[in-house]
């Protein structure tokens, strides 16, 4: 019965001993980490406040590591971003050093200009788990410190350094609990990393896993990943300490999930999920907005071309590119980026070299990848001309009337036209105009048979803003015949030929 | 934008919880702090709350909290960029790897601290997200609106004159409320 009662008594005093925290007397060694100064960026270092605080805490009486040691320790484990200490530096500062804690102190904020600041956030973290066992945040500033008459108010950046760093001994703990982490704090795994996220169907994944070995003795465990459904072998690289797989993607597009099943068991206790991969086949769903004057079916180059690319699928793209092509497949001009689809391009007509491309039709292809790999391309047609409204004009001299013949049969339509006819002194015998033209319109007006020339002056504009100003010389009983096209009108007159006087500008707006 | 405008005009002196009933608490004893995501233009407004959140966590002496360089290393296996919020799964291969109940993340809505004729004016505008570690749902957000200005006794005295000190009240009134409505209690 005694022996029974001694069994529970022992029994008991064990479970107490393991789930209570252990109180220490005495602090054990510090590590005092370089101070990370975040007024100085993300990355920032003070290595003036690292020394106050090593100066102050060696006053104190703190056992400390040297600084030479912890700096050594950093550079051989490439330790450069001070926040972010892992557990694993953690257990290797434990096994090389005497070191209890680890103090990680952090500036978050340093006003060194009128009205001086500062302000300290510390923790200790027990070396042995990652356990934070102690932690302050500390801050003084000069507005804080407002005394009556002024009195010992801090008045530089160093008194309020002072105050920050007295307030930081008076809250430095006497004694200190140890405390046991929790089994699951300590990471079970050390690294998994998946070689991609995204994947075309057959590509090949791989995987690579680094396992805790203070919680998993090598290389006795085996190692397997589930997807799928199906188990994959690792193989255990005892250089690396490490178990890596590969395997090709599932065929079907989908989400998979990949677990790992530590010594082979598929049952959920030994089960843990490490990543995911999506296996997608299918192209990014582009649509390509062209904004401009559009004529049958086609944008025109009204001087420049708003190129709209559109997503119409949601998933991420990681590059694009879009590109002008001749009629002939010619790149004109190519432009790519990184990352989602831009919002918004313009196309002013040009090539590379800011020369203007010749009159015709021209093709924008835009490109885009999503994250698998898999292109998504759509294109859409421009048509570029420049060249003036073919605007045909003939003058016709009848008995008491002069005929101004028009006509136009483009496929771009006018916003405006305007036409002059004047005798040899300048008077305006006729004025005409308007905003639509007909294949074959005549404006005529009554005049007196006159001996000496007629003026006719002729300007129009089309949709796109080409502008064609000709101006037609009919000398005393000629009789001009329209040639269409530009730059030649003849001028025919009593079976005989005569050239007229032809002055024709046409005007680009660009 | 017309929900945080919203969102404002409920922003009282104390902290206000976003689509909380009483259902929705979480047992947890052991915690990782996400990266914190900076929507205010105070540069390293996120790294202050996240160290000032750690400590105040800590202090409460009722939680285990996982290195903050853990949570970076998986964050960068799983190719996770700080300012992104991971998705559910992601999360709960987050918790599961660091072998975490709760995981608490969220946004620095707006941070400002200004200086001029003698006096210190602060504002923090904060969002904190609690997630379930087993399956990576959000169980509660909470929002709280601080200026300095608003701990005013007389004259000076009271008032906040570092966004580091009103960053610390900000993160112990949410705990405070936290604690009071029993959200997140460690029943270890």
């Amino acid at each position: 019965m005694r022996i029974r009662i001694l069994i529970h008594f022992l029994l008991s005093l064990c479970v107490l001993c393991c789930a209570m925290p252990t109180l220490v007397g005495a602090m054990g060694q510090v590590a005092v980490m370089p101070v990370q100064d975040l007024s100085q960026g993300e990355y920032g270092v003070n290595m003036v406040m690292t020394g106050q605080l090593h100066q102050r805490l060696t006053a104190k009486g703190i056992d400390l590591l040297a600084p030479d040691e912890m700096m050594a320790f950093l550079v051989r484990n490439r330790i450069r971003t001070l926040g972010e200490i892992e557990t694993r530096n953690l257990r290797k500062l434990a096994a090389r050093t005497e070191v209890t804690y680890l103090l990680l102190s952090t500036i978050t904020q340093s006003r060194q200009s009128k009205d001086y600041a500062l302000a300290l956030n510390m923790h200790l973290v027990q070396v042995d788990n990652g356990t934070t066992v102690w932690s302050t945040s500390i801050h003084g500033s000069q507005a804080d410190e407002k005394h009556l008459f002024g009195l010992a108010e801090p008045d530089t950046f160093a008194a309020v350094e002072n105050l920050v760093l007295d307030r930081l001994l008076a809250q430095w703990p006497a004694t200190l609990i140890l405390k046991g982490a929790p089994p699951s704090l300590a990471p079970l795994i050390e690294v998994a990393y998946l070689s991609a996220d995204r994947l075309q169907p057959g590509e090949i994944v791989s995987c690579r896993i680094k396992l805790n070995e203070l919680r998993t003795p090598r290389p006795q465990t085996k190692v397997e990943l589930l997807v799928a459904g199906k188990a994959i072998a690792t193989r255990f690289r005892a250089d690396q300490n490490d178990y890596v797989s590969s395997w090709p993607a599932p065929a079907s597009d989908g989400h998979y999930q990949v677990h790992l099943l530590r010594d082979g068991s598929q049952s959920s206790v030994r089960r843990q999920l490490i990543g995911s991969f999506v296996v997608d086949s299918k192209p990014p769903q582009l649509a390509l907005q062209l904004k401009g004057q559009e004529r049958r079916g086609k944008i025109v180059l009204q001087n420049k071309v708003i190129i709209l690319p559109r997503q119409q699928n949601f998933e991420p793209i990681t590059r694009w590119q879009l590109a002008v092509q001749s009629d002939g497949g010619n790149q004109i001009l190519q432009a790519k980026g990184q990352g989602g689809l831009p919002e918004r391009l313009a196309w002013w007509g040009q090539e590379k070299n800011g020369a203007l491309v010749e009159d015709g039709y021209y093709e924008v292809v835009l490109e885009a990848w999503d994250a698998a790999g898999n292109k998504g391309q759509i294109a859409n047609t421009i048509r570029v001309k420049r060249s003036p409204p073919e605007v045909e004009i003939a003058l016709h001299r009848k008995k008491q009337a002069v005929e101004v013949r028009l006509g136009y049969d483009g496929d771009i339509a006018l916003e405006q036209w305007h036409v002059e006819l004047r005798n040899e002194y300048g008077v305006l015998l006729l004025t005409e105009g308007g905003t639509e033209l007909a294949e074959s319109q005549v404006v005529s007006v009554d005049v007196p048979p006159l001996p000496g020339d007629l003026h006719c002056q002729l300007n129009a504009r089309d949709v796109v803003g080409n502008e064609l100003s000709t101006s037609v010389v009919m000398a005393g009983n000629a009789k001009p015949t329209p040639v269409k096209g530009q730059g030649l009108f003849m001028a025919q007159g009593g079976g005989e030929s005569t050239d007229l006087a032809l002055n024709e500008v046409w005007v680009e707006d660009f | 934008m017309l929900f945080w405008i919203l969102l404002a005009g409920c922003g009282g002196k104390d902290p206000y919880l976003l689509g909380h009933h009483d259902a929705d608490a979480l047992a947890a004893c052991t915690i990782a702090i996400l990266p914190l995501q900076n929507k205010s233009s105070y540069p390293q407004g996120h790294e202050i709350i996240g160290h000032i959140l750690f400590n105040e966590l800590v202090q409460t002496n009722q939680y285990y909290l996982a290195l903050r360089g853990d949570v970076q290393k998986i964050y960068h296996q799983l190719r996770i960029r700080p300012w992104m919020t991971p998705t559910p799964e992601q999360l709960r291969i987050i918790a599961d790897r660091l072998g975490v109940e709760a995981l608490i993340g969220g946004e620095v809505l707006q941070m400002k601290e200004q200086v001029s004729q003698g006096q210190v004016t602060t504002e923090l505008k904060i969002q904190i997200r609690v997630y379930n570690g087993h399956d990576g749902t959000q169980v509660f957000a909470c929002y709280h609106a601080r200026k300095g200005q608003d701990y005013r006794k007389i004259l000076h005295f009271g008032l906040f004159n570092t966004i580091s000190a009103l960053s610390e009240k900000v993160i112990q009134e949410i705990l405070e409320l936290w604690k009071e409505k029993q959200l997140l209690p460690c029943q270890g």
